[in-house]
């Protein structure tokens, strides 16, 4: 196994003195896509906003490529590591093009614009999400799925080392879901390394790579999802009864995994 | 002899009594005379005026001059803040100031001085306080001519008229000397023609750039000593553009708005007046002020037709001395005795 | 991207304003004499025409058509900037108190009886004060929200909007009152090269400081959390584009008063002309700017024999402008 990317250590975090989580240590291997499932409220979010640099750890260091994280500037750090934020309220009617260029940002000098080249990275990106079409359209007229791809689109033409995305899903309709997974499932098999938040545990046996199930209290449990995902860890998790299931697919390709709580009607006995 | 009766006695002794109160109260009515004002009203004023308030700054030099010093009781913001008035009448710093530069009247301060008479300034319509003194409060008003030379004049009798016969013979008095003053000037000016009269801008430049044209005093103090008003508008501070002001091109300019010497320099500094002739020619002057502002409605008008033509003309008026002029004046109508100094700061519009 | 016909006409435009203005006015200059005048300068021509036409257009016109195009670039610009840093459409170069706080020190320079260029530089002066004390009042754990700036902007507009009814209260009625209240209402007659000297550096200064961060304002419109992991320093920019707007707003207020409605309203015009993206949005309010105000300062001083005041013109032009804006945007942003 070779060296971690990320190596995360006794990491934790409070809002004054409520404790979010804490003693947390994780590794994150390069060209995985780890994913952090849990309970709303159980700090996913804030674990990844420390992981990326955008909340700073109130214990515990958070290296990459064995420089500590809480060292570089926040320019250096935009090279390494890249957010893709769930909630996002648009502003100008920017062309598409426009705002996949901001993320070459962090390779611009203090004054400078996108040169001819960050452009055509720009563009590149777009078309890897296979939004090339709406390159001049306004950003602000876009739905919510196209608008998530041309973000995704700018996290790519950040060229970081990481992709952090924080519920890519969450406000989302279900084709649009599934559009969205299949794009992340291409960037991961183009080796991008990713860290991805769900409270959709389905998501983490899209991937390869290991799955972490944060519990209340902030202890988590990381490994491959077949073994963290059980019908008593995510019970446990949740605290509802859920069943992990497991069914051949009809195109031959495999078995899928999915989980599906057991509902409980209270009238019915 | 039969002895008065009684009732004879007391008829006699009620008679007497009655009689002697009648006198008693005919000597406690007071007398009252009438006087016409400038606005044509017949005004009824005290045969003995004592007590008189003048909310018009520039009078107040004038009752000082004409022996009525005594009898002020109220008076204005402005003339109060009058540095030469101070010098000359010093009991005006403790005075009571019932009107302020805007024409208002704080009522209570203004009855408590119990005048029996206001002199104020008349320029066609009356002031804003007017109806309630007069009306409510009934304390005659005399208003008198505000917007001439000649009005002037007529300013210097009538407040002579409301003081007193003596105050009223110093009145002649001044207007006799204003007249000699007047006819000194214009037997040299009268004759000059229409080129050799300098286009003379008189202006105040504090904050807003203003000037003073036709139909004013200024224009009759400019066209008596031998000048010719560049400003074409008709008015007092009138508020002008610096484009009019580059294309009347004036030869000479009077600055006459507070503080002088400081708004005349920030003519001299300011780029836009440079291609002025006045500028170019070095003839920015500072209007001398006294008592009041010789340029207005003073009494020292008298010696600004003086100033003024020997500004324009110089030549011809090579042996008119206005210093020795200004200490004349002084030491006549207001008995004081002026020290070179004294005149200096006079001419150039400078506190004492 | 950048079609160099719009380039041209962005320069040519406020030029051709700027010669117009040299001709128009109350007084009679022709075209051609003021081509005369103005190359008189450099070349060694006949000096045929009259002396007083030479004063106004070189020592009158000129340094006021020149300081009108400053300044309306330079407050165009600013209220880009501005509507971009607080991602609102509704804000104006006003909203942290510079207006408000340089009013106030020229209503004491005023009070105080300083000649023009005191008045301006103490008016600056307070201008730099007023928006650093409302930067003060909204720092919150070494970073500056925008709300608590927009808050602090406001008590500290109203603070200094006191302090000058009190100073109008205090003034003489007879020559001080009309003088503080001309000058608010805001005009350009004041203008002398003496003035351009003063107001100019601070207004280029602050315009091409905008202009250096006009692609991070493109970010920082994202939103403070996204700008930072996208390598801005949003904390930095935002201090740079204020001070730079302060300078701006501050020396335009001290030379000229208070002339409202050109850093709300000609951002608006440059996004229907260009889009919102501030690599081409900052230039181009720069050039409307500058052409809107100087052909406004035109029609204040010729349209009738007193001038009418500069900031009156703006708002009664400005506000059913922004208007019909509001209505045919219906409220979005295009």
């Amino acid at each position: 196994m070779s060296a971690p990317l990320i190596e995360i250590r006794g990491a934790g975090f409070s809002y004054g003195e409520q404790a979010v989580f804490g003693g947390v240590d994780l590794d994150v291997y390069s060209g995985e896509v780890l994913t952090i499932l849990g309970p709303n409220g159980c700090g996913k979010s804030t674990l990844l906003r420390c992981i990326g640099g955008a909340l700073a750890l109130k214990q515990g260091t958070v290296r990459f490529e064995n420089v500590d994280l809480s060292t570089l500037d926040v320019r250096a750090r935009a090279r390494k590591v890249a957010l893709l934020f769930q909630d996002h309220t648009p502003s100008f009617p920017y062309p598409v093009l426009n705002v996949v260029s901001m993320g070459r940002t962090p390779y611009l000098s203090a004054f400078g614009t996108p040169s001819a080249q960050d452009i055509a990275i720009a563009e590149e990106a777009l078309e890897q999400v296979g939004m090339s079409h709406l390159k001049q359209r306004p950003y602000t007229e876009l739905s919510g799925g196209e608008r998530q791809l041309v973000l995704l689109a700018r996290t790519l033409a950040q060229q970081p080392a990481v992709i952090l995305l924080d519920e890519p899903t969450a406000h989302l309709d279900f084709k649009n879901q599934v559009r969205s997974l299949q794009q992340i499932g291409a960037l991961a098999e183009r080796g991008v390394t990713m860290i991805m938040t769900t409270h959709d545990p389905n998501q983490a046996f899209l991937f390869p790579g290991r799955a972490a199930l944060m519990r209340p209290g902030g202890t988590l449990v990381v490994g491959p999802p077949a073994k963290v995902i059980t019908d008593e860890s995510l019970s446990a998790a949740y605290g509802i009864g859920v069943a992990v299931l497991s069914i051949e697919r009809r195109d031959g390709l495999g078995e899928l995994q999915f989980c599906t709580p057991w509902y409980n009607w209270p009238h019915k006995k | 002899m039969r002895p008065v009766s009684k009732l004879r006695r007391c008829a006699i002794l009620a008679c007497s009594l009655c009689v002697a109160l009648a006198q008693g109260f005919a000597v406690a009515a007071p007398e009252t005379r009438q006087i016409t004002d400038a606005a044509g009203r017949h005004v009824t004023i005290p045969e003995n005026v004592t007590r008189v308030a003048d909310p018009w700054h520039a009078n107040n030099a004038m009752v000082l001059m004409l022996g009525g010093a005594a009898t002020l009781v109220a008076t204005s913001v402005q003339a109060k803040s009058q540095p030469w008035l101070r010098r000359l009448y010093p009991p005006i710093e403790a005075m009571p100031a019932a009107f302020n530069a805007a024409g208002e009247v704080n009522m209570e301060t203004l009855i408590g001085a119990r005048p029996d008479v206001i002199l104020m300034a008349y320029d066609g319509s009356l002031p804003k306080w007017f109806t309630a003194v007069d009306s409510a409060y009934q304390i005659p008003v005399v208003l008198m001519p505000n917007s001439s030379l000649d009005g002037l004049k007529t300013t210097a009798l009538l407040t002579g008229e409301v003081l007193g016969p003596k105050e009223l013979g110093v009145a002649r008095e001044f207007v006799r000397y204003f007249d000699d003053n007047i006819q000194r000037v214009m037997q040299v000016t009268g004759k000059l023609s229409p080129n050799s009269r300098p286009k003379v801008l008189h202006t105040s430049s504090a904050g807003i750039l203003t000037a003073d044209g036709r139909q004013t005093v200024i224009d009759d103090w400019i066209n008596i000593a031998g000048g010719v008003n560049a400003a074409t508008v008709a008015g007092n501070g009138r508020p002008v553009t610096m484009e009019q002001v580059a294309a009347w091109n004036p030869d000479v300019i009077i600055v006459g708005s507070a503080p002088n010497p400081q708004n005349r320099q920030a003519i001299l500094d300011d780029p836009r007046w440079r291609g002025i002739n006045a500028v170019k020619n070095g003839k920015v002057f500072v209007n001398p002020s006294g008592a009041y502002l010789w340029d207005r409605h003073s009494a020292e008008a008298a010696l600004q037709v003086l100033w003024a033509a020997k500004l324009l003309h110089p030549a011809e008026f090579a042996s008119l001395d206005v210093r020795k002029e200004t200490k004349l004046f002084y030491a006549r109508f207001f008995h004081y005795e002026l020290s070179d100094a004294e005149v200096a700061s006079i001419l150039n519009s400078t506190p004492p | 991207m950048i079609k160099l016909r719009n380039v041209a006409l962005m320069i040519l435009l406020p030029l051709a304003t700027l010669y117009a203005s040299l001709f128009l006015g109350r007084f009679a200059v022709s075209p051609g004499e003021v081509a005369h005048i103005l190359l008189g300068q450099f070349l060694p021509i006949p000096h045929d025409w009259p002396r007083s036409a030479e004063t106004i257009v070189l020592q009158i016109r000129l340094p006021r058509a020149i300081l009108a195009l400053f300044v309306g670039a330079g407050l165009a610009v600013s209220g880009a900037a501005y509507q971009g840093m607080f991602r609102n459409p509704l804000v104006s170069t006003d909203i942290l108190g510079v207006t408000a706080a340089s009013g106030f020190g020229a209503a004491v320079a005023l009070l105080l009886s300083q000649n023009a260029i005191a008045l301006q530089i103490i008016a600056f002066a307070f201008g730099l004060a007023g928006v650093g004390l409302t930067y003060l009042l909204a720092r919150v754990y070494r970073s500056t929200p925008v709300l608590m700036l927009v808050l602090s902007g406001v008590v500290v507009a109203a603070f200094f909007s006191a302090l000058l009814s009190g100073a109008k209260y205090v003034a003489d009625p007879e020559s001080k009152l009309p003088a503080i209240t001309y000058w608010l209402l805001g005009s350009l007659n004041a203008a002398s090269v003496n003035s351009l000297m003063v107001a100019l550096p601070p207004i280029i200064a602050g315009s091409v400081g905008l202009l250096c961060m006009r692609w991070k304002i493109n970010v920082l419109s994202m939103g403070d959390e996204e700008a930072r992991s996208l390598g801005v320093r949003t904390e930095w920019l935002k201090g740079g584009i204020i001070v730079c707007t302060t300078l701006i707003t501050a020396a335009a207020v001290s030379v000229c008063g208070i002339v409202g409605w050109v850093g709300l309203v000609i951002p608006h015009v440059g996004r229907m002309l260009v889009g919102p993206d501030h690599r081409a949005l900052l230039p181009a309010t720069l050039s409307i700017g500058a052409t809107y105000l100087l052909c406004i300062d035109d029609i204040a001083r010729t349209v009738s024999a007193s001038e009418i005041p500069l900031g009156v013109l703006t708002a009664m032009i400005g506000a059913p402008f922004f208007a019909v804006l509001l209505r045919k945007t219906r409220g979005a942003w295009q």
